[in-house]
């Protein structure tokens, strides 16, 4: 009888629990907390104050917002802040697609992650795949040990936590004070097959310290940089 | 005694007489204010009441029944009351309602019983009734309010109609509605009737789901 009793509860609390509204990933919330302007002309929606978007794990805080409800696109500027599952990135301006999930950052971005900072003049955000795509005066600087990377393109997905990097791109780390050798330049640049090879710059830079190591290579094309080889401190890749 | 038998159906018909005479008099005419009891004096059929400005037609009602009040203050409409609002000389706005009270001191209007508003641009406006405010030259629409706009509809327990420039104020539990799935809720907007414009005061709430729009082709 008690058996039949829980049984029933238990089954009321689940049905219960699936009747309850959950706010679900499609759902795309604009708060105004205040309103300087808020005007609907059309399908444009222009909104200037303190505002604060949420659609599903994705939050971010504006000034101000253009907001096109047929194609549930926006511009958004006004210090824009994007906070995703894996990063906090903010810039100048956003040109946002609610429904891709896709955000174009201009003007002096930065993608903050954890164990990572990335700047760059133009990062694209694809929220649904966890994917960071930077462009122009990339660098990214790994917390943990200190590895700075310079490149003209970079992408960072978080899914597998790998780094590509295109174009010619400047790699500088410091040496654990034990280790002194040197890592093998041009071997340890090799891509993959069929890939150019990459050649190191004869000389390296004045600013480079004795701890410090500094690679620069040119026309090097897409090279992942996994986790796992990110824990060496003497290889690139 | 056989006189008072040949008296007494006469008797009962004279009761009769008197107890429908009674009902005929207690009914009242359903006015959209209860403070305004004028007795009746006039009654019309058919007919058509039109409001001037400055010489110019500014508005024309049409009714059922038309009923004149004994200070000749209140005109009383019943029946099925369609009217048209000019601006500009043009025919601009289209209503429909089936009681209303025309003050011919003030010139206010109040209609009631389910008032349906139309304009030559497809907007609709649908309330339990209106008055007319004619030194304010402004229209409060009654609540329950839903008002169409192009692909807006507006919800609100508050909309008063204004012109120069032709505006229209909601407030208290607005909400907006889009037909790409837009809800907003606010509690105080303005509509710029010209402009086709929508402008919103205070705290803003919008939620929409982008997977679903049936907007976007």
């Amino acid at each position: 009888m008690d058996r039949v009793l829980v049984f029933s509860v238990v089954l009321v609390l689940i049905l219960g629990l699936a009747g309850l509204p959950v706010a679900a990933d499609s759902e795309l919330r604009i708060k105004v907390l205040e309103n300087k302007e808020f005007r609907i002309n059309g399908n444009e929606v222009h909104i200037v104050g303190k505002i604060e978007i949420t659609k599903g794990d994705l939050f971010l805080t504006a000034g101000e917002i253009v907001y096109n409800s047929e194609e549930k696109t926006a511009v958004i500027t006004g210090e824009p802040y994007l906070k995703t599952k894996d990063a906090e990135v903010d810039g100048q301006r956003i040109e946002a697609d609610f429904e891709e999930d896709v955000f174009t950052f201009t003007g002096s971005v930065r993608v903050q992650q954890a164990e990572r900072v990335a700047l760059a003049n133009e990062v694209h955000v694809d929220n649904a795949k966890h994917i960071y795509l930077l462009f122009g005066n990339v660098l990214v600087t790994e917390k943990k040990d200190d590895k700075e990377l310079r490149a003209e393109e970079v992408l960072i997905d978080s899914e597998s936590d790998t780094i590509e990097v295109k174009g010619p791109v400047e790699l500088s780390f410091i040496l654990a004070k034990d280790q002194e050798e040197t890592p093998e330049e041009t071997d340890a640049q090799e891509g993959t097959a069929g890939e150019p090879k990459a050649e190191a710059k004869e000389e390296p830079p004045p600013q480079t310290t004795a701890d410090e190591v500094y690679v620069q290579v040119e026309d090097v094309s897409t090279r992942p940089l996994s986790a796992a080889e990110e824990g060496s401190s003497t290889e690139l890749y | 005694m056989s006189r008072l038998r040949s008296l007494l159906p006469l008797a009962v018909v004279l009761l009769l007489l008197a107890a429908v005479l009674t009902l005929d008099t207690n009914e009242e005419y359903p006015t959209p204010s209860e403070d305004r009891e004028e007795k009746i004096t006039y009654f019309f059929s058919e007919n058509t009441l039109i409001g001037r400005s400055q010489g110019r037609k500014t508005w024309e009602v049409k009714a059922e029944r038309f009923q004149v009040d004994e200070a000749e203050r209140y005109i009383y409409l019943s029946g099925a009351i369609t009217g048209v609002i000019y601006r500009n000389g043009e025919e601009s706005y289209w209503l429909s309602a089936s009681r209303g009270v025309y003050n011919r001191k003030t010139q206010d209007l109040e209609l009631t019983g389910g008032i349906l508003i139309t304009t030559k641009d497809e907007e609709k406006i649908q309330a339990a009734g209106l008055t007319y405010d004619h030194a304010r030259d402004e229209v409060n629409f009654l609540p329950p309010v839903k008002v169409e706009v192009g692909r807006y509809t507006l919800e609100a327990d508050r909309v008063v109609f204004k012109s120069n420039p032709e505006r229209l104020l909601a407030s208290g539990g607005v909400i907006i509605k889009s037909r790409s799935n837009e809800e907003i809720r606010c509690s105080e907007l303005i509509y710029y009737r010209q402009d086709n414009t929508w402008e919103i005061k205070g705290a803003v709430e919008m939620s929409t789901d982008v997977n679903s729009s049936p907007g976007k082709e």
